[in-house]
């Protein structure tokens, strides 16, 4: 089920009103319904695959019940292995499977040999990679003793399925999320009201910016070499927006829906184009995933406390995982190499941790220093997403080279879908990104761009005024047909 | 609790009465213009109440372009009858929403002699049809008309209701104005094998699909039934092409047959009708003087 579909606009207040009103009164019987709802909510897509939740769910769960009772090391690292093995085989079949049977074929190809391939056609099944990092990081911290293991099943087996991160995150820790399914909630209307303020917005990134920059990014890419480099500039760019407004759009809508149920995710984005290097960029980008990879990859490797050349291995080895879990092609691991290259010289000079406070606090503006900052990450950002939005190698190196080759302008050709560039719906999709960028720039010490208290100047009736305004060009300006989120793919 | 769900709920009310009340002014700005007929694609735009008509035509682009480019006034002169045209052409909809506006029409208490129904083939085996969302597009918002809609049943409802709201805030309804395109003199000088060949194999991608065919014949026949009980008689025309026969023909054609034993309906196959090139602006669409020709020859007999 899509966030932005009838469906959910149906699904998600019949589960509250049956979540409050009618299972309140026993915890065991809330968690079973949560567990039933949000296998409808995955199964609404394709319930066969549902099986294979299950799957991981049970194997997680009864590794980490065998785990508890299991003192010999040996063992219990060879129950862990078994955990990453189910997930990862898993997450490896569906997702690489083609990948790595084409990549073999190819290099074959390449030395003059062909040989038959047996691609399969494989689905690729709905957040994959989210709920199965989420069930390895539970067996992972009860191998390290840092969380206990829980013999609520269902509990356990809700907290794998929840359905507002079930599909594209946040990647949520056993330790922060499982914890909550043991208490009562309560429903807390600030809570609430919060959660729906962030559902409002994420749902204005989503449908408003990112949908819309879609239609322009898509024909931008498809076309490229007929467009001038400012055109090619502003596909670019765009497609930034697009990915930004998607993911943290959808990471906005999954965290206030968690809210209205009365649990608390973990913040996913945090303002990540204000960002003043590209280590800050790291530390507010897809935050679950990022601290995933520190956490469960980086420090085991031996973090910052190695060698110089053990610790650039390292980096190298965290980005280029990190691409290639955003995609099963090489334009992946290429941007996450290029985000490697970025970030290594900040860290051999000591410098990845300079700006680890808010940008321009207390202050309207940031100095003419930070600007400059931030113009150049986000620049260097905007070069990386050419090629993790590209087909393949060869088309992100061209765009990149035409971006800097190509006429700036060019008059004839500054137009496409029938209409001059700027004079039509682009237009008001810059106008947009532009209030995204104030009000963002506005609120970047709170959690999203709709959070409010009361020490703000900002008073009840502009603010009911400024929903208004969202609520009317969410119907107005929002792109409703029937597009898949991008994050759905990885 | 009850103060969240209450707030909620006056949000979304809010929002609708506005975004409904938008649309409302936008479609009342755009009906000052008076449009007629043969100005515009729209049918509430030019449908009123308690009028009188010797015939209506139905259908697709085939029954549409008796009004287009000013086609309308042209029949009006052969066939010295009146009528209002309801088909829907540029792949806006199908027979569901035919059968909608149909029952629209007669909802608003107009009455026709007869109704032409134009049976294009492609029409009963076309998915994209019964699916597209930018049916409404065109026509001025209208609670009478959204609301029987939303109880109507169709498929991709949602779709087109969003639609249909949606585009009353676009420029291009807003600056919605009556064509002034007076006459189609495009014409065809031979038949070309090869942009046929391609036509239909894009018409037809999925083939000649039974399953879209039983579905839309059953509609067709529900819309002969409204047609009768509202006192009015049903012409079903296979309309002519420059390439003769459409895929399908032998289909639709027995179809029609089964139709004119069950309700007593009249049928005609022009399909082969009208084979010169100089009557066609493209391979099935008659120009204005075809239209002219077609309707002296074959409409007039017959009405």
């Amino acid at each position: 089920m899509l966030f932005n579909s009838l469906e959910f606009g149906l699904f998600l207040p019949i589960v509250f009103i049956l979540y409050w009103f009618v299972t309140n009164n026993n915890l065991k019987i809330q968690n079973c319904f949560l567990l039933g709802a949000s296998y409808f909510f995955y199964g609404w897509w394709d319930w066969r695959f549902l099986s294979l939740i299950i799957l991981s769910s049970f194997v997680d769960y009864f590794i980490g019940v065998f785990l508890i009772s299991e003192n010999q090391e040996k063992r219990r690292k060879l129950l862990l292995m078994l955990s990453i093995f189910v997930n990862l085989g898993l997450l490896g079949f569906f997702k690489y499977y083609n990948f790595f049977i084409d990549s073999f074929t190819d290099s074959f190809t390449f030395f003059g040999s062909t040989i038959n391939s047996n691609r399969l056609s494989i689905i690729l099944p709905v957040g994959i990679s989210f709920y199965t990092f989420q069930t390895l990081s539970y067996t992972i911290d009860v191998y390290k003793k840092n969380l206990a293991a829980t013999k609520d099943i269902i509990s356990f087996f809700a907290f794998v399925s929840f359905f507002p991160q079930l599909v594209a995150g946040p990647i949520e820790r056993a330790t922060n999320l499982l914890p909550q399914f043991f208490n009562k909630r309560k429903f807390d209307y600030a809570k609430s009201v919060d959660g729906l303020r962030q559902i409002l917005w994420g749902f204005f990134k989503k449908v408003v910016i990112a949908d819309n920059c879609a239609v322009y990014v898509n024909n931008i890419f498809e076309n490229y070499t007929t467009y001038p480099s400012s055109l090619l500039l502003v596909g670019a760019v765009f497609f930034a927006f697009q990915i930004y407004c998607d993911f943290s759009g959808y990471s906005d809508i999954a965290i206030g829906t968690a809210r209205l149920f009365g649990f608390n995710l973990m913040q996913n984005f945090s303002f990540p184009y204000f960002s003043r290097d590209i280590a800050e960029f790291w530390r507010r980008w897809h935050i679950s995933l990022s601290t995933w990879f520190r956490d469960y990859v980086y420090i085991p490797l031996g973090g910052s406390r190695v060698s110089s050349i053990i610790k650039i291995r390292n980096v190298f080895i965290v980005f280029i995982i990190s691409g290639f879990w955003h995609g099963a092609n090489l334009t992946f691991i290429a941007w996450g190499l290029l985000h490697a290259l970025y970030f290594i010289p900040l860290m051999l000079t000591g410098d990845n941790r300079n700006n680890t406070g808010n940008i321009a606090e207390g202050r309207y503006l940031p100095s003419i220093r930070e600007f400059f900052q931030i113009l150049i990450t986000f620049s260097i950002t905007v070069i990386a997403w050419i090629f993790f939005r590209a087909d393949n190698i060869t088309h992100a190196v061209d765009y990149i080279v035409r971006l800097f080759t190509n006429t700036f302008y060019s008059g004839s050709v500054l137009s496409f879908n029938g209409e001059a560039f700027l004079l039509g719906k682009d237009f008001i999709i810059m106008i947009f990104i532009i209030l995204l960028i104030l009000v963002e720039w506005i609120q970047r010490d709170r959690k999203h761009g709709l959070s409010f208290n009361s020490e703000r100047l900002v008073s009840k009736i502009s603010r009911r005024i400024l929903y208004f305004i969202i609520g009317i060009s969410i119907f107005v300006f929002g792109n409703f047909e029937k597009t898949e989120f991008i994050y759905f793919a990885f | 609790m009850k103060k969240f769900i209450v707030q909620i709920i006056s949000y979304f009310l809010f929002l609708i009465f506005f975004i409904l009340i938008g649309a409302k002014f936008t479609s009342n700005h755009v009906k000052k213009r008076n449009f007629k007929n043969f100005e515009t694609e729209s049918n509430l735009l030019i449908l009123k109440e308690n009028k009188k008509y010797d015939f209506l035509f139905m259908g697709i682009s085939h029954a549409r372009n008796f009004s287009r480019h000013k086609n309308h006034l042209r029949l009006d002169t052969v066939l010295d009858m009146s009528f209002i045209n309801i088909a829907q052409g540029g792949g806006l909809c199908g027979v569901n929403e035919q059968y909608f506006y149909l029952k629209y029409f007669y909802q608003n208490r107009n009455q026709t002699n007869q109704v032409v129904y134009i049976l294009s083939p492609p029409m009963l085996f076309h998915e994209g049809l019964t699916t597209a969302s930018k049916t409404f597009d065109f026509e001025p918002f209208e609670f009478d008309f959204f609301f029987s809609y939303l109880f109507f049943n169709t498929r991709s409802k949602t779709q087109r209701l969003y639609s249909y709201v949606n585009s009353k805030y676009t420029l291009e309804w807003i600056n919605h104005q009556p064509t002034s395109f007076t006459k189609n003199q495009t014409f065809l000088t031979n038949l070309d094998s090869a942009k046929v060949t391609d036509g239909l194999n894009s018409t037809y991608k999925q083939g000649l699909d039974q399953l879209h065919f039983d579905s839309n014949s059953i509609i067709i026949d529900q819309t002969i039934q409204l047609i009768n009980t509202n006192n009015s008689s049903c012409i079903l025309i296979i309309p002519p092409a420059l390439f003769g026969k459409w895929n399908g023909h032998n289909e639709t054609l027995e179809f029609a047959e089964k139709m004119k034993k069950k309700y007593g309906v009249k049928v005609f196959d022009y399909s082969e009708s009208v084979l010169d090139p100089k009557y066609y602006y493209d391979h099935h669409h008659l120009n204005s003087d075809g239209v002219k020709f077609f309707s002296s020859k074959y409409l007039l007999p017959i009405l």
